[in-house]
């Protein structure tokens, strides 16, 4: 994979990402409005019925990436010493890589236990 | 940066930006705030699967004042961020790219982001 901070790759991730969330978003509010989960054990068997739960995997890694192309494009444009911008972008990396392993840690448990 | 030594004029109280810049920056601002949002998201939702008390736990802090402000905060940011995001989309494909229709989509932009604000306020505060 060619490393690069720019470019077509990251605009398409972005666009699609963004796609994919905004169906997302509209599905989960639509199923929040016309059948509420209104305790635990309902909540739960959301997501932990195969389809929401490759959904909602599916719609957090959209995130992160989305995340990470959006605050590129902020960090490159506004930093401009390089050891900064560096640190950052690192920083920013290691936040997001994290966040994924929380929510997947989350919902394996969903799954599986 | 720095290599030549043209005047900068960015004096933020002076420059009146257009509609459809007031888009562009608001949509940027909008991004940042969902992605600062990001880790209490995480936090509610790993909380409200993993017992009956977490989840209990995360309807009483969803009542919490603190929170409600955080949601009309992030009701904002959502729904500016989609519509303005929905317009740059748009836009990708040749549609209101002209001035005029661009002018256009960007007020319609604002005025969708007002509305659902408002819808937003009233489900979370009442």
């Amino acid at each position: 994979m060619r490393w690069s901070l720019g470019g077509f790759r990251p605009w398409l991730f972005q666009r699609i990402s963004a796609v994919y969330m905004l169906g997302f978003l509209l599905f989960f509010m639509l199923a929040i409005y016309s059948c509420p989960p209104t305790d635990y054990q309902a909540w739960r068997e959301w997501f932990a019925h195969p389809v929401m739960w490759m959904a909602t995997a599916i719609f957090f890694v959209s995130l992160f990436l989305h995340v990470w192309v959006g605050l590129r494009d902020v960090i490159l444009d506004y930093l401009h010493n390089v050891p900064i911008r560096l640190v950052v972008l690192i920083s920013l990396g290691i936040s997001l890589i994290s966040l994924t392993l929380w929510v997947f840690r989350a919902l394996f448990t969903v799954a599986y236990l | 940066m720095n290599k030549n030594q043209r005047p900068v004029f960015l004096n933020l109280t002076k420059i009146r930006l257009p509609v459809t810049g007031m888009v562009s920056i608001f949509h940027r601002l909008s991004g940042l705030l969902l992605a600062t949002c990001i880790p209490l998201l995480i936090y509610l939702f790993d909380l409200s699967l993993r017992s009956p008390q977490g989840f209990a736990e995360v309807q009483q802090l969803l009542q919490s004042p603190l929170l409600k402000l955080v949601l009309t905060v992030g009701a904002w940011a959502l729904s500016h961020h989609l519509i303005a995001g929905i317009r740059f989309l748009l836009i990708d494909i040749d549609i209101g790219i002209l001035k005029t229709s661009a002018r256009r989509s960007a007020w319609i932009t604002h005025a969708l982001t007002a509305l659902i604000l408002s819808i937003a306020i009233v489900v979370i505060w009442l």
